[in-house]
């Protein structure tokens, strides 16, 4: 199935993209999304999703907003789904 | 004496035109460990509560601590602490650059500057020689260019100068201290409290070593730090600086749009924000000293065909001056922002006046007339120009915000005073409560009034920055009130003590955790302290400040928030939200902190921290 991704900065400027569709499985959840985002775009990607980049961690540095609600690693995504990903830190 | 720092303090007595050298007893370190804490200690020491801020009984507090002087990430910070002209209390404020670094290096923790004096004056410090020398020909100058005038009186470009622009010598409220060409001791007014004693800068030169107890365990700790902060920073803040996040905080309804009185603005922060920001205005890392982060930026641009070039807009300026104001032209916004920066005024409550001037115009409580001639309508950049001009020069009608934003509204009337977003006379930052319910806490009660720094739990509440070394090991729930005076409290007491080490606040944020600042701590100083212990001394310095601000007459009347702050979002993630029950979380702060109910820390308390 496909939902569409649309990546806040720094995501954007990293992969170069605003937004993208992607084919997922059923029964996918953020949690394996943001695995396989990592995976596919690497390292500076990896940095600013996890805390230390450390992908085994069970916490992220990121949100991920569905209709202007924040949702949990544990969402099972639906067909036609619209995430925003974007980091945690607010301002300076 | 324990290590890491001098144990001495400058005293300069401006009526006397006195300079004395004297020692720190080292109790006090281990009591309030350096920075603002062991300022905030002299400040309750030696200036009655009540004194007018202006009057010369007042003293400017600066101070480093056991992190400065060495490399050391993020150890570039310094403090000031005085009563502010804005809160009439105790404030405090800090910024990095090189200067503080410097201060430490020629042999001092703290430089006290008391008195006034008839004349413009500037202080040069190079190690053991200090000297007062005249500042006549600087007065009047603006923050930037006396940087580099003075550097080419001593005749050294590596001194380091903090000074102040006209808007401090004129008295205003909002006057600010400018270190280096791009760092701003912002907040609370200080600018115009050195203005009021005709002290323009202080210039430093300092070559002499700090001793650190085990300095090769701090070296090998320190260097897997910068590695790490490097890595974690290099694509967000080094790569954008602060303004990677503004399209990030408006989705979460965290920016000031609109005076506060809207919750969504996609196009606009888009607009001014990374990436935008950071190729429109050609922006490059500007770090301050030992900083792996280098969130800070140098930009080049063109307004109106002349080129500007200089420190540029942080997030909290974006917000203030930008999308506050409705404004999504960031030439115009970085020309605003050269100007304050220039003036030597906090972008922070300018950019708040001059949004409060737009939404009174708005609402027919203002009109052109009143303005001078201006047409104060949002997105306005003509008019944000010409009146932070007014305010900075205290001209026109900007004169009437002199002393802040609390007596401007009392002038223009009443329906003007239901419109102001501050507390105590102190706007918020660019951080919205109805988003972060910890906030509405934090604003309420930080002692030097709405701040985001003096306390960052909506850094926690977001889930940026755990502290499991205190129980705090996951992301709480978002808009509830539930556990929001628990976090709040705790985020106090850990920006008090990174106020005191000093360390900047992006450190932490970035990675390093409080176990990692204790062994720091400790390896700096010899001593042997537990993160827990640390913490206790930040909650000793929350109590002393608020100590300052009860003994000025401060309690829980003062604690409250503004009316907008109970009108919910109508649209965007925060939509329909509001921090309640905030009174009641509120006298739960109270009775968490060992305060009374009106808000004032009780004997017991004041006793169990050794503070009385």
């Amino acid at each position: 199935m496909k939902i569409k991704v649309k990546y806040l900065p720094p995501f954007c400027t990293i992969i170069n993209k605003k937004d993208e569709i992607i084919n997922i499985p059923k029964n996918y959840s953020i949690k394996q999304l943001l695995k396989y985002l990592a995976d596919k775009y690497g390292e500076k990607f990896k940095n600013n999703i996890f805390p230390n980049g450390n992908p085994n961690s069970d916490r992220y540095i990121v949100n991920i907003i569905l209709d202007d609600e924040i949702i949990n690693k544990d969402y099972i995504l639906k067909s036609e789904d619209t995430i925003t990903i974007f980091m945690t830190m607010s301002g300076g | 004496m324990l290590k890491s720092v001098w144990g001495k303090l400058l005293r300069v007595n401006l009526t006397k035109k006195e300079i004395i050298k004297e020692n720190i007893p080292e109790e006090l370190f281990h009591q309030y460990i350096g920075g603002s804490g062991i300022a905030t200690k002299y400040l309750y020491d030696e200036v009655p509560s009540g004194t007018n801020p202006f009057s010369e009984d007042n003293k400017v507090i600066f101070a480093t601590g056991p992190f400065q002087g060495y490399v050391l990430p993020g150890g570039a910070k310094w403090s000031v602490v005085s009563r502010s002209p804005l809160t009439n209390t105790f404030g405090v404020t800090t910024a990095g650059a090189e200067w503080g670094v410097r201060m430490k290096n020629a042999g001092y923790d703290m430089i006290i500057i008391e008195g006034k004096s008839p004349e413009p004056l500037y202080l040069y410090i190079n190690n053991d020689q200090v000297e007062l020398k005249s500042a006549k020909n600087y007065w009047g100058k603006d923050a930037i260019e006396t940087v580099g005038l003075i550097k080419n009186e001593i005749g050294n470009e590596k001194i380091s100068v903090a000074t102040i622009g006209t808007a401090g010598e004129n008295g205003v409220g909002i006057g600010c201290i400018v270190a280096d060409e791009h760092s701003f001791a912002g907040r609370c007014g200080f600018g115009a409290v050195l203005g009021s004693k005709k002290l323009k800068a202080i210039a430093i030169s300092g070559t002499n070593k700090v001793p650190l107890a085990e300095p090769e365990k701090l070296k090998s700790l320190s260097k897997k730090l910068f590695k790490r902060l490097r890595i974690n920073s290099e694509d967000n803040f080094t790569a954008h600086g602060t303004a990677v996040t503004l399209a990030s905080c408006e989705k979460v309804g965290d920016l000031p749009i609109k005076y506060w009185t809207r919750s969504k603005w996609e196009k606009g922060a888009e607009e001014i924000g990374a990436p935008n920001f950071t190729d429109k205005l050609n922006a490059k890392s500007w770090p301050c000293m030992y900083c792996p982060v280098g969130c800070h930026r140098h930009v080049e641009f063109r307004y109106k065909g002349k080129k500007i070039e200089g420190a540029g807009a942080e997030y909290e300026t974006l917000g203030m001056l930008g999308s506050n104001c409705l404004i999504n032209d960031l030439d115009v916004i970085s020309k605003a922002n050269d100007l304050c920066n220039r003036l030597g005024m906090d972008t922070i409550s300018a950019g708040s006046y001059i949004a409060f001037t737009m939404e009174c115009y708005e609402k027919g409580i203002l009109n052109q007339e009143d303005l001078d001639g201006l047409k104060a309508n949002w997105g306005n950049g003509d008019y944000l120009l010409e009146m932070l001009k007014q305010i900075g020069g205290k001209e026109g009608f900007g004169a009437i915000f002199a002393g802040g934003i609390r007596p401007a509204a009392k002038k223009i009337g009443e329906a003007a005073e239901r419109l102001t977003v501050e507390v105590k006379n102190l706007d918020f930052p660019a951080h919205d409560p109805r988003s972060y319910f910890t906030l509405a806490i934090n604003y309420a009660t930080s002692t030097r009034g709405a701040c985001h720094l003096r306390g960052y739990p909506h850094v926690g509440e977001g889930g940026t920055m755990l502290i499991p070394e205190m129980g705090f090991d996951q992301t709480p729930e978002r808009f509830t009130m539930e556990g929001k005076a628990e976090i709040t409290a705790l985020f106090q007491d850990i920006a008090a003590l990174h106020d005191s080490l000093v360390i900047c606040i992006f450190i932490p944020v970035q990675g390093m955790s409080l176990t990692e600042t204790t062994k720091l701590f400790n390896y700096a100083t010899g001593l042997n302290m537990t993160p827990q212990e640390l913490m206790k001394v930040g909650e000793r310095i929350v109590n002393l400040q608020r100590q300052i601000n009860v003994e000025d007459g401060i309690d829980i009347e003062d604690d409250g928030l503004p009316a907008k702050m109970f009108e919910p979002g109508k649209k965007g993630f925060r939509k329909n939200q509001i921090p309640e029950p905030f009174e009641e979380t509120l006298l739960k702060y109270y009775e968490l902190r060992g305060w009374d109910g009106f808000g004032k820390p009780t004997n017991k308390k004041l006793s169990d921290l050794g503070i009385k």
